[in-house]
């Protein structure tokens, strides 16, 4: 594999095929998460450590593991590398455990981390599903934080924390409640359509592990996503 | 005693809705809404999923984990613990009792990584629940899940024969409409203490 | 078949793995996280005490004061901190205090949390605290924020006590000087604010140890000693003089002797007294001075007053209102004690007392309530003014105050 197709493993993840945005997935802790910035990027950061991790673990082990246990091998992985996450979180960056909750623990079962162990991990070599992991994490932190920026500027007037001059008098302090989550998530997601002029018709299920079983219920049996064959 | 399981079953039907305030199951509530039956049956199949894992995490942690130290072992047991139970009833279903297999099995596979599950559990755990009260909890958000579900359905069905601008096409106008389906859950907020004070 | 066992065999495997780095991570952070948990769940404590190692939390007895929260041991055996929710009468929230008292039995440190209130006593006054023991000996409530400061300090009293009574910390010992002021609001009660704490000033003590007068003028305090140890004599406006021990039982003293070394109050205001007296009773009124009343509550002049055929009693009384500010009643009684004119010479409500909206907007049906009311048939309903507390509680205290003067009056007749 040349250099170039390295660097496309990685940057994909960033815009091309952003897992928030574009593929939309992962968007419990996308609502959930995002009414600061702090906590939106502790949430990005977690994930992308954990879906790093996973990757090059599942990936290492891709010839080992049987194909009819993979998605239970898959999961006891990624629950062991959220485990550490918390355990490391809960004991030296004890503030953001508590912001993020339940959600820290519930990274288990995002679908873009079982869907990247799914999709690449399982069919490329460790260095290449490392950097699709960097990428789809780095790309999931980006969602969080833009999501987060609009949510807590104008919900909050203020930015990590820091007040902003102005906003922080005239805010819309329900952009910051759940309502506000599921507006600013559509708003986000209708301009990425936009510019791409793609409607974003589907929800994206080819990212999750359970894909194949939902048969006609899950809307979206279209075309799965090109593979980077190993 | 009866009073407090009751404002617990209320409030996580309707102010702590899982779906609608803390944002948990969203995949299925934005996937499988768009026939009112369909929600409704995996609606169902969430209920009798959690209250199924409650029934097994419960005294998992409160006379396993705890008793020897393992708290760590959380996370990944109650996922194992959910997996492997949606698989048994996923057999046991098909074996057994096969008309109910036709109306819920479909949806079981999707339930295994479906966050409102996995949360519930822990969630019971962290909220120092008994085992009646994390029961009634359970049973409380699937019952949120459920309505959230029906309710969206309902919204979806007239959002298809509606024209939205077309960026806003699909999932965008599905979230807008979620919102505003939220903020009818909003102004629960306050209500049950008020209620049972 | 052979492809299932391997199944369960990596299965199992990397369950295994992934259990192994699991509890090796746990050994590492779980010491952590157990001290972060113990220093977020102490952190208020150790504001009031910085040297502290650690906390163990202390059971409540059953019969401590609900003022107390919490109670905890410092783990070195520096002592113990107490955390305290109080109701003060100005707030609609409780007031929250951290205090510290050492092993010695003093407070090392004390802190307000979570109290906003527009008339706080400010950061200084919780800081008076500090060094005292459980005697709280030379501590005064703030003036101006009586209410706020009493709250505080009877919370911190009640952390003592539960303390003391638990045998944690050794009882202070009470300073002459604090046993006197304890006892004056008993064996003077007219010097008694509405909270029942004795407003006086130290005078000149005219050869005796000490002299107080009470602020609102209804008499004297004078501690002297003979052979039975410290005594404290009490003079009313009158002149009459009664003398106690420090327990408040009361001895024989010099009353005789102290009460003829200060000049008789009811002679120094007789000018303004009866210049009131008459705008309670009438200008054609004939007033006769009262020389001798035995009561010690706050009046400061009496009067029997004869208008054609009728005799009537007129009473000065002097109670604290709002702010401790002195309000000035005349009071009339027939010979029966029946209330026949209550007279405010000073405004009831002080303007300041404007804080939250009070009912009291028709002044003349509120005195006039009064009239025809005795000792026995007076309650503390037809004086209560929602919203002026503090009035309330002075007019209840001037009429208390003219009863017992006028029952005194008849004994000594």
């Amino acid at each position: 594999m040349n250099k170039t197709s390295k660097s496309s493993i990685f940057l994909k993840g960033l815009i091309k095929e952003n897992p928030v945005l574009v593929l939309i997935l992962g968007t419990c802790p996308t609502l959930a998460t995002t009414t600061s910035v702090i906590s939106a990027v502790a949430m990005g950061l977690a994930a992308t450590a954990v879906l790093l991790c996973s990757n090059m673990v599942i990936s290492a082990l891709r010839n080992i593991i049987p194909d009819k246990v993979r998605i239970p091998c898959y999961i006891v992985v990624i629950a062991g590398f959220v485990s550490v996450v918390q355990m490391l979180m809960q004991a030296y960056l004890p503030d953001l455990y508590d912001m993020l909750g339940v959600y820290l623990a519930l990274i288990v079962v995002n679908c873009i981390i079982l869907g990247r162990a799914e999709m690449f991990a399982r069919k490329n070599n460790v260095i290449d599903s490392a950097l699709d992991g960097l990428g789809m994490g780095i790309g999931f932190t980006i969602a969080l934080l833009l999501m987060a920026t609009f949510r807590e500027v104008l919900g909050n007037g203020t930015f990590a924390g820091y007040s902003i001059p102005v906003l922080s008098e005239y805010n819309v302090p329900i952009l910051t409640a759940s309502p506000g989550g599921f507006f600013a998530f559509g708003c986000i997601i209708a301009l990425v359509a936009a510019i791409t002029n793609k409607p974003k018709n589907k929800i994206g299920c080819e990212g999750c592990a359970a894909a194949e079983t939902c048969g006609g219920i899950c809307p979206s049996n279209e075309k799965k996503e090109d593979e980077v064959n190993a | 005693m009866l009073k407090s399981l009751l404002v617990i079953l209320m409030s996580s039907v309707l102010v702590n809705n899982y779906v609608l305030s803390k944002f948990l199951g969203i995949c299925p509530f934005l996937g499988v809404s768009k026939k009112t039956d369909q929600a409704v049956g995996m609606g169902l199949s969430v209920i009798f999923v959690m209250l199924l894992a409650t029934l097994a995490t419960w005294p998992i942690q409160t006379f396993l984990l705890d008793p020897l130290g393992l708290g760590y072992l959380q996370t990944i047991v109650f996922i194992l613990v959910i997996a492997a139970l949606v698989q048994l009833l996923e057999m046991v279903l098909k074996k057994y009792i096969p008309a109910l297999y036709q109306s819920l099995g479909v949806y079981l596979p999707l339930i295994t990584t479906n966050c409102a599950v996995l949360g519930v559990t822990i969630n019971n755990i962290s909220d120092g629940y008994g085992f009646v009260e994390s029961m009634v909890s359970s049973l409380g958000c699937g019952l949120g899940f459920l309505l959230a579900m029906w309710l969206f359905a309902g919204v979806r069905g007239r959002i298809e024969n509606s024209n939205p601008p077309k960026a806003f096409q699909g999932v965008p106008i599905a979230l807008i409409s979620a919102s505003i389906v939220s903020i009818s859950f909003y102004g629960f907020a306050g209500i049950i203490e008020k209620l049972f004070a | 078949m052979k492809s299932n066992v391997k199944s369960v065999v990596v299965l199992t495997a990397i369950c295994v793995v992934v259990a192994t780095l699991l509890s090796v991570t746990n050994f590492f952070t779980a010491p952590v996280i157990e001290s972060n948990k113990a220093s977020a769940a102490y952190d208020s404590l150790y504001v009031v005490m910085a040297d502290a190692q650690g906390f163990e939390d202390v059971e409540l007895p059953a019969d401590a004061p609900e003022t107390v929260t919490g109670l905890y041991k410092e783990t070195s055996g520096l002592g113990y901190v107490a955390t305290l929710s109080t109701t003060s009468q100005y707030s609609s929230d409780n007031m929250s205090i951290t205090v510290a008292i050492g092993a010695d039995g003093t407070i090392v440190g004390v802190t307000i949390t979570g109290y906003y209130e527009s008339k706080d006593f400010g950061p200084d006054y919780p800081q008076t605290y500090v060094g005292a023991d459980s005697a709280l000996n030379g501590i005064d409530t703030f003036a101006g924020v009586t209410y706020s400061s009493t709250a505080f300090k009877e919370a911190i009293q009640d952390a003592f006590s539960v303390l003391v009574s638990s045998g944690a910390v050794a009882e202070g010992q009470k300073s002459e000087d604090q046993m006197v002021k304890d006892i004056l609001p008993v064996i003077l009660p007219g010097c008694a604010d509405a909270l029942g704490a004795a407003q006086v000033s130290e005078i000149d003590p005219a050869g005796y140890t000490a002299a107080y007068v009470a602020n609102n003028n209804c008499g004297y305090a004078i501690v002297t000693s003979n052979d039975a140890g410290t005594i404290v004599c009490v003079i009313n406006a009158f002149g009459d003089a009664k003398c106690y021990d420090l327990e408040g039982n009361e001895v024989e003293g010099p009353a005789d002797e102290v009460a003829a070394a200060f000049p008789s109050i009811a002679e120094a205001f007789a000018q303004r007294n009866l210049e009131n007296a008459k705008k309670a009773v009438g200008d054609d009124a004939v007033l006769t001075p009262i020389e001798s009343a035995p009561s010690f509550d706050a009046v400061s002049g009496a009067y029997e007053a004869t208008v054609g055929d009728d005799t009537y009693y007129v009473f000065n009384t002097d109670v604290f209102g709002f702010n401790n500010t002195v309000l000035q009643m005349a009071i009339v009684l027939d010979t029966e004690g029946s209330v026949v004119t209550y007279k405010p010479i000073t405004e009831l409500i002080v303007q300041e007392e404007y804080y939250k909206d009070h009912q009291l907007t028709d002044k003349s049906a509120y005195v006039n309530q009064f009239v025809g009311v005795n000792e026995a048939t007076y309650s503390d309903d037809i004086t209560m003014v929602a919203g002026a507390t503090c009035t309330a509680t002075a007019v209840s205290d001037s009429i208390h105050a003219a009863f017992d003067a006028f029952k005194a009056v008849k004994e000594a007749q």
